[in-house]
């Protein structure tokens, strides 16, 4: 694929698959860290830019895949402020303070029991719930088999079950 | 999934609020992904940089315990550690430090032999690497799909002390990973983590 034909294209998965990844972001983070970490992903993917599959449906897993990567490099190591991102920080509401993830209101105490999970299992509960992914397609994105996956969800939402019954039954 | 579950729509409810992408959002997205390609060759490659060296480097520490040599506030886990520590002075006076960890402990260990009894300052080219940078074509764009030149001369070419420290990180990562290819350590067997304290912080542009 001749040079310009690759960079339209990583330009135009980034651009389609960018709405979905910083909600991604902004989901687990602080809203301005998400910005931060959307800019890292596209700095990434074009460094590894010849492993982006051709399908775009494969791209799309591989950009989730991609974002999985940046979020757990991240929670160990420094927080890069990126100019890239200067633009889009100053746009997202609630720039600074926590996570919207712990933001209270509806769902704060099924959040709550997400986080209770196993980290495994909550990812996997994140990512079909809350992004929309079909079961197959978080395997994917946490590099799992499917039967995997399936064994996991179905654990979690037991787990889940049980801890929203003893949450209610609390009251 | 195709019974009704009532935990299903309390997943569902407790997805925590996104941003409402808007035409002026989607604009901003779509300008990042034309500028990340041109914005990826300017600011390097994160996970090759380290270790900095030329006639103003003033120490080198490699080797267990190197952290301590100069401190360990201000760094996170990864780099408490670190294979390498790195302190140089800029062009312009500040110092540097630079710390890298590799993700491949068997291969930090590697490094660590590499770096103990060599001199950088003598076996990297920063120089060389500066005229490489000046010459390299760079190019950005917005997103009313406008390009402009972003190489040497213009005002998006990086001031003069980042461009020396992402030339002592490039030349320096040439060669450490030139030893580790000759020591049998290729490919992702390189990965490594590095960041930089500066007296003067970057923000990635001038």
């Amino acid at each position: 694929m001749a040079a310009d034909a690759r960079s339209q294209r990583i330009t135009e998965e980034l651009a389609a698959n960018a709405p979905d990844l910083l909600a991604y972001f902004e989901r687990r983070v602080a809203r301005d860290d998400a910005a931060d970490l959307l800019a890292e992903v596209m700095l990434t993917v074009w460094r590894r830019a010849d492993q982006l599959p051709g399908d775009p449906v494969r791209a799309r897993m591989w950009l989730f895949v991609t974002a999985r990567n940046v979020l757990a490099n991240a929670e160990r190591s420094e927080r890069r402020r990126w100019r890239l991102a200067n633009r889009l920080r100053m746009m997202l509401p609630g720039s600074s303070g926590a996570p919207a993830a712990s933001d209270p209101g509806e769902g704060a105490e099924v959040r709550d029991a997400i986080a209770h999970l196993a980290p495994e299992l909550a990812e996997l509960v994140r990512l079909v719930h809350w992004d929309g992914l079909t079961l197959a397609e978080a395997a994917e994105v946490m590099e799992i088999p499917a039967s995997t996956a399936r064994g996991r969800y179905q654990r979690a939402k037991q787990e889940l079950r049980e801890a929203l019954a003893a949450d209610y039954a609390s009251r | 999934m195709n019974e009704f579950d009532p935990t299903d729509d309390l997943l569902a409810r407790s997805a925590p609020r996104t941003t409402t992408v808007t035409p002026e959002l989607r604009e901003e997205l779509t300008r990042m992904a034309v500028a990340s390609e041109s914005e990826q060759r300017r600011t390097g490659t994160r996970r090759r940089v380290a270790i900095g060296a030329g006639a103003l480097a003033v120490a080198l520490f490699a080797g267990a315990g190197a952290a301590a040599a100069t401190g360990v506030a201000g760094w996170g886990p990864w780099a408490q550690d670190a294979d390498a520590v790195y302190v140089y002075a800029l062009p312009g006076g500040d110092a540097c430090e630079l710390r890298i960890t590799f993700d491949d402990a068997a291969t930090g260990q590697v490094a660590r032999e590499i770096l103990s009894d060599v001199d950088l300052g003598s076996v990297i080219d920063v120089d060389g690497v500066i005229a490489v940078l000046r010459a390299m074509p760079s190019s950005g764009g917005d997103e009313f799909g406008n390009t402009f030149d972003t190489g040497f001369g213009t005002e998006f070419y990086p001031s003069v002390d980042e461009e020396y420290a992402q030339a002592v990180g490039i030349a320096a990562s040439q060669y450490l990973g030139e030893r580790l290819t000759e020591r049998g350590v290729a490919g992702g067997g390189q990965d490594m983590t590095w960041a930089s304290n500066c007296a003067t912080e970057f923000d990635g542009g001038r």
